[in-house]
């Protein structure tokens, strides 16, 4: 094998070679001084450059550039700031636009402004009133499903205490296996009429 | 890259959203976590001690301003020392220093322009203690082109991979790696000259 290359020679510092490259590599160091040398100093230079002191950090390193982070809107804040100015652009242009309104027909902007705001409040009272209404109904509703749910269930009760503890577990047997051959019925009769369905 | 910066890139998008969320606290935990790496990479571009760490300040507040464009499917890190990069790109331009600029481009297909310095001269490195090599290795990159000094201390001091460079950078992975091995080669060079007046 011919000796190495500058860059063979880093590729296997850096453990970039693959294992049979590796072992070739191996193989011509073990035999030629001068590769190995080659390979020592640099593997000398990468080992004294990764332990080159750090750069010392000032204790008040990370304050100062917080005291000016600071100074700047915090994101939540600039989020906001960003939806106040929004909200005054389409205030400011809803508002040139009722003036030029106001002035293109002619109307007194007070005039327009108390003929739409009295709309509005009519709007308003009427919408408040289908919700109180909506509301009503509902309340309502919700009287009717307890008052029937306690109704049904204080009925079980008593015919539940009328029936002694062997009774109830026949009645409850009974339900079960009603239950079963109801859905075993069920089942058998609709694979029954599929069947005569694909006969067809 | 130190200890810390390794860490998974997962907390640093967990932090990166709740400072903007408006959470400064965690922007500090940011800053606290890279404040090393970050100065043991500018303080060898810069060299002066204070401007270092005005540069680092700057970095760092650059990427608080710049943090609702960083995207999660990146590292952090990577993200920051682009900012860091560019950000010294910048400052050169502006103080017109003359040094090689960081993105000069250079002939990477030119395999010749790595310096063939003959190995068979005397080896210095076994005269030097490891603290003497440190000072000398310190004052030889001093002497590196910027664009290469930034990636031999990106991969030797950061510990960055090649992959980490070539995001940064954007360029691809072989050209990165090509100019680390010029550095490289170029330090052993300058290593040579020094310990060996002619």
């Amino acid at each position: 094998m011919p000796c190495l290359t500058i860059d063979r020679v880093y590729d296997y510092l850096d453990g970039a070679l693959s294992p049979v490259e590796r072992e070739d590599v191996e193989r011509h160091l073990a035999g030629c001084a001068s590769c190995r040398k080659c390979l020592e100093i640099r593997r000398e230079i990468a080992g004294a450059a990764s332990v080159l002191p750090d750069m010392p950090v000032p204790d008040d390193f990370a304050a100062g550039i917080m005291a000016k982070v600071a100074e700047m809107p915090a994101y939540g804040q600039k989020k906001a700031v960003r939806t106040l100015a929004w909200a005054a652009g389409v205030f400011a242009f809803l508002a040139s636009a009722f003036g030029v309104y106001a002035f293109w027909t002619g109307q007194g902007a007070l005039v327009l402004l108390q003929k739409w705001g009295g709309g509005f409040v009519t709007y308003l009272q009427a919408a408040a009133g289908v919700a109180a209404k909506g509301m009503k109904l509902l309340i309502l509703g919700a009287k009717i499903i307890v008052d029937v749910s306690s109704q049904a269930l204080a009925t079980l009760q008593s015919v539940a205490s009328m029936i002694s503890p062997e009774g109830r577990a026949i009645v409850a047997g009974g339900t079960l296996v009603i239950l079963f051959t109801g859905g075993v019925f069920l089942r058998r009769r609709n694979a029954a009429s599929e069947k005569s369905h694909e006969e067809e | 890259m130190t200890e810390d910066t390794r860490s998974s890139g997962s907390d640093d998008v967990k932090l990166v959203r709740r400072a903007l969320r408006g959470d400064r606290g965690a922007f500090e935990t940011i800053v606290r976590k890279y404040q090393q790496s970050m100065l043991n990479y500018v303080s060898r571009m810069v060299r002066e001690r204070e401007m270092a760490l005005d540069v680092s300040q700057e970095v760092f507040l650059r990427a608080y301003a710049s943090l609702p464009s960083f995207r999660p499917e990146y590292k952090f890190s990577t993200w920051l020392f682009r900012i860091a990069s560019n950000y010294l790109i910048d400052h050169w331009r502006k103080k017109k220093i003359a040094v090689v600029s960081l993105d000069q481009p250079v002939d990477d297909e030119d395999d010749g322009c790595l310096i063939q310095v003959a190995d068979e001269r005397a080896s210095v490195i076994r005269d030097f203690e490891r603290k003497e090599l440190g000072a000398k290795l310190e004052a030889a990159m001093d002497r590196l082109p910027a664009h290469l000094r930034e990636l031999f201390v990106w991969r030797h001091v950061n510990g960055m991979s090649y992959e980490e460079m070539a995001e940064i950078k954007k360029l691809p992975v072989g050209t990165v790696k090509n100019r680390v091995f010029q550095a490289k080669e170029m330090m052993r060079a300058l290593l040579e000259e020094a310990s060996c007046p002619v």
